[in-house]
């Protein structure tokens, strides 16, 4: 029983690290319809740039997260800008969004390649030994804190998104961008600064990955997967949903060692994946007609 | 006898072409003298002409697009290397049945996959190919887990045979391309690329053509893997399932012309020539470099090689007839050209908007 | 006169909301009926529904003594029933020919003779699209690529059309050229049930008009009857909410 609740608490803790990375691809998709494949690139590169400023400069890590934010906002921004902006929109888009995105994390891989070779990196601070103890149980201070931080940060988005008028217009284009042009709100502004908030929040969720992994160029595609299982798993409307696939998602994966082997434990998502979709064919947001 | 009647979508000249094409790739390593290193390179490169083809029936098509292809690349690799090793079976036998294996696997994921569109089933797929990579490296008894599996030398065909053997294979996958492209089954395709709903209100029975050519595209490429394992004698689960894999079927078909029929033979062919140039020079710039051109084809030429193939003839004056473009690759009719405009173009009023 | 298309007890609930809420309809052999109601009445989802496309809750249909819901939409246009979409959906980068000829491919017309090709074309000119056959949808105005869906229904070799408000958005010339479209379609055979908004249109095509509000049908009659019924008059004005 103890091994149980320890693993709930972990599972509770690993949930709230996969909302984070969950919600800037949820976001992205949910405005502009585009799959960032670059998410996985994104969060590598902004694990490493962690990692610089901590070796280089010797800022804490969590102390390094507005820098994060701004330089990963302008990058998502310049994404949008240079590269997604010229993609078209429906059909011929998607597939076209897929692939120029994913060129574009394979070159991130690459560079990351170039300057920091492809061995593994971590980011030791004084305290990424220290632990905590919750409900009888010991859990490493970094993963309590992340998961504050990322709770925090879903907070914020909650309230940018309810609460202001960028938030209000952000949602408006999500639901019909054809109708916002009429009533004067910019959609192509919105677009891009969605795009950046997204990128921002991939590169706030990779500063939190480099304190709890260790990672490498090849970084993120296990959690481009797990986001997208999340988001479909949730919804990617509303924080709430997200929050909610990601819980279901990490207590899936932790409890799951009861019935496979650890290294089976990524496949996990997968198979939850499949079920769902397999459950719900129309996936978990169905076309409802209206007469 | 009868004479021998052409169905509608074959024309006689395009059949000519491709026996003589057959033919002078057949009789090339007997008149000409290649080195051996270039003769077995071109017959490893057959296979990845088919492997990239077989992959555009789903990605190029249907519309599909799968990152996990190399899923069914491996399973035919080592099931045709396992029936080799066991039960000495020839090896044209042993490929037919690790395809036919890797085209039912592809089946079992595929087709409760399949009703999901565009993302949602090419992350899927993510997930398909990674699941199945960690599932072969562990099965060690199957795979040889990290050590893979080695074919004894003197079994099975050297690599010069293996030429003739990528050859036909490769013919088989380019006929195949032409009809699945050509006949009425490619109208459905494109119907069902175009709106899958629409498609079904009309009368395609989406879910059994989609099923149909996954299982075609599966089952090719696990021949294509049966003939890695023969031409390599060495196979293992981390190489063959491996992402990297997957992504470079996706580069040949993209950079060669997504869903044209023969695009994506020609992406294959730049692709190794790529690939041979860099291994020697720059190794580690390879995938930065698919990146970027990823990027540069989907910006500026959509259809890739192909595409601007199709601009030079029409700059020369000669209008694609719709059976043959400039430079003798073939390309569905007017389709190919509104498929994916030059992407700076706007969008066509009325076309592409998300129902 | 028999009765080809046929449906019980209908109902389509989307979570608590009742769509489509206990109908009961028919549609005689060579009969034109209209279906009309305000907006969200059910209409497009009883077609759905009819068609396949999507699974009723309760309830049947059934074409010609062969039961058509909750089975696939494919199978249903291969037995004779085609619909057309409130909102047009050609296949964009398909021709106007090439989108009859997908129809006409696999909508297992029943008896079509001779090519595909010209039965498709012998189709566009009675429709008034020939001269446009090699032109893209998105080169269409809006009333051709009405007509283009309409095409396309009928090269599946439909016995029972299923047309979605096809005169909305036409200008009133437009308007007239598909009312009498539709009556021709009839004249070739076809049992069509029409959704319109459009009243003058649809009220001087239809033999029999029905009548949904919130999922359930209120009225059913000859167009006059249903015009004068007060129920229907309620419906489309609004009640005083009490």
């Amino acid at each position: 029983m103890g091994q149980a609740l320890s693993l709930a608490v972990s599972a509770v803790l690993l949930a709230g690290f996969y909302a984070a990375m969950a919600y800037g691809l949820g976001l992205i998709y949910g405005v502009l319809r585009v799959v960032n494949l670059a998410h996985g690139g994104l969060l590598m590169a902004s694990a490493y740039l962690t990692w610089q400023l901590f070796t280089r400069f010797h800022i804490d890590p969590y102390l390094a997260i507005p820098i994060v934010l701004v330089v990963f906002f302008g990058a998502g921004i310049a994404m949008y800008k240079g590269l997604v902006r010229f993609l078209p929109r429906g059909a011929a888009g998607g597939v076209q969004s897929l692939l120029l995105l994913f060129g574009t994390w394979l070159v991130l891989r690459n560079v990351a390649y170039l300057l920091f070779s492809g061995d593994d990196q971590a980011v030791r601070t004084s305290y990424s030994t220290a632990a905590v103890r919750i409900l009888g149980n010991s859990f490493s201070l970094n993963r309590v804190v992340v998961f504050v931080i990322a709770v925090l940060a879903m907070l914020a988005l909650h309230v940018l998104l309810q609460r202001t008028f960028l938030g209000k217009a952000i949602r408006a284009v999500a639901q019909n961008p054809d109708s916002c042009t009429l009533v004067g709100i910019d959609v192509e502004r919105v677009y891009a600064l969605t795009f950046g908030i997204g990128a921002a929040l991939a590169g706030l969720a990779g500063l939190l990955a480099s304190t709890l992994f260790a990672f490498n160029p090849a970084f993120g595609a296990e959690e481009v997967l797990r986001s997208f299982v999340i988001i479909v798993l949730g919804g990617m409307g509303s924080v709430v949903g997200i929050a909610l696939g990601a819980l279901v998602l990490a207590f899936a994966e932790v409890f799951s060692i009861y019935l496979v082997p650890s290294y089976l434990t990524s496949a996990v998502g997968f198979v939850l994946l499949v079920v769902v979709l397999v459950v719900r064919p129309n996936g978990l947001f169905g076309r409802r007609e209206v007469a | 006898m009868r004479g021998l009647r052409l169905p509608a979508w074959l024309s006689g000249r395009t059949l000519l072409l491709f026996a003589a094409g057959l033919a002078v790739l057949y009789a090339a390593p007997l008149v000409l003298s290649m080195g051996d290193y270039t003769h077995n390179v071109m017959g490893l490169t057959f296979m990845f002409m088919a492997a990239a083809l077989a992959w555009n029936w789903l990605g190029g098509y249907v519309g599909q697009i799968s990152f996990g292809h190399s899923a069914m690349f491996g399973v035919g690799g080592f099931v045709a290397a396992r029936l080799a090793l066991e039960l000495s079976l020839p090896f044209w036998a042993a490929w037919c049945i690790g395809g036919l294996v890797a085209g039912i696997y592809a089946l079992l994921w595929g087709h409760p996959t399949l009703r999901l569109r565009g993302p949602y089933f090419a992350i899927a797929t993510i997930g398909v190919g990674e699941a199945t990579r960690l599932v072969a490296t562990y099965w060690d008894e199957f795979t040889g887990g990290s050590s893979g599996l080695s074919l004894p030398i003197g079994q099975g065909p050297t690599k010069y045979a293996l030429y003739w053997y990528g050859l036909y294979l490769l013919a088989g996958a380019v006929a195949l391309s032409y009809w699945l492209r050509r006949s009425r089954i490619g109208l459905g395709l494109l119907a069902i690329k175009e709106d899958v709903e629409a498609a079904g209100d009309v009368g395609v029975n989406a879910t059994f053509y989609q099923d149909l050519v996954l299982f075609l595209s599966g089952t090719v490429m696990g021949v294509c893997g049966g003939f890695y394992a023969s031409y390599q004698a060495f196979i293992d689960p981390q190489d063959m399932f491996s992402f990297d894999r997957s992504i470079g079927f996706i580069l040949m078909a993209v950079i060669g012309g997504i869903g044209t029929i023969l695009g994506p033979a020609l992406g294959a062919v730049v692709f190794v020539m790529i690939q041979e140039f860099l291994l020697a020079t720059y190794p580690q710039l390879y995938l930065g470099l698919y990146g970027l051109l990823l990027v540069l084809v989907i910006l500026f030429e959509p259809l890739g090689i192909s595409g601007l193939l199709l601009r030079l003839g029409r700059r020369l004056g000669r209008r694609p007839t719709p059976g043959v473009a400039a430079g003798g690759i073939a390309t569905s009719s007017s389709a190919a050209e509104g498929e994916q405009q030059p992407v700076l173009e706007s969008p066509r009023p009325g076309q592409g908007g998300a129902a | 006169m028999s009765r080809i298309l046929v449906g019980q007890g209908v109902s389509k609930h989307f979570g608590g909301l009742k769509a489509v809420d206990e109908v009961d309809f028919h549609l005689e052999e060579g009969e034109i009926l209209g279906l009309i109601g305000p907006n969200g009445a059910g209409k497009t989802t009883l077609f759905s529904v009819a068609a396949g496309s999507i699974p009723a809750t309760r309830g049947t249909v059934w074409l010609q003594g062969e039961r058509v819901s909750g089975r696939s939409a494919h199978r249903s246009v291969h037995l004779g029933m085609a619909r057309t979409h409130q909102i047009v959906r050609p296949f964009a980068r398909l021709t106007v020919l090439e989108n009859l000829l997908v129809g006409h491919y696999y909508g297992r017309p029943q008896g079509a003779t001779g090519s595909a090709h010209d039965r498709a074309m012998e189709i566009l000119q009675f429709i008034g699209l020939g001269d446009r056959a090699d032109r893209l949808p998105g080169e269409l105005t809006l009333a051709d690529r009405k007509r283009l869906e309409v095409a396309r229904a009928l090269a599946t070799g439909p016995k029972v059309l299923l047309l979605d408000e096809v005169v909305a958005g036409l200008n009133p010339v437009e308007s007239q050229q598909v009312v009498q479209l539709i009556r021709q379609i009839r004249e070739r055979g076809h049992s069509i049930i029409v959704i319109e908004h459009v009243m003058h249109a649809l009220m001087s095509l239809s033999d029999r008009v029905m009548v949904l509000d919130h999922g359930r049908k209120i009225a059913e009659g000859k167009p006059a009857e249903v015009a004068n019924d007060p129920a229907v008059v309620e419906a489309y004005l609004g009640r005083e909410e009490g």
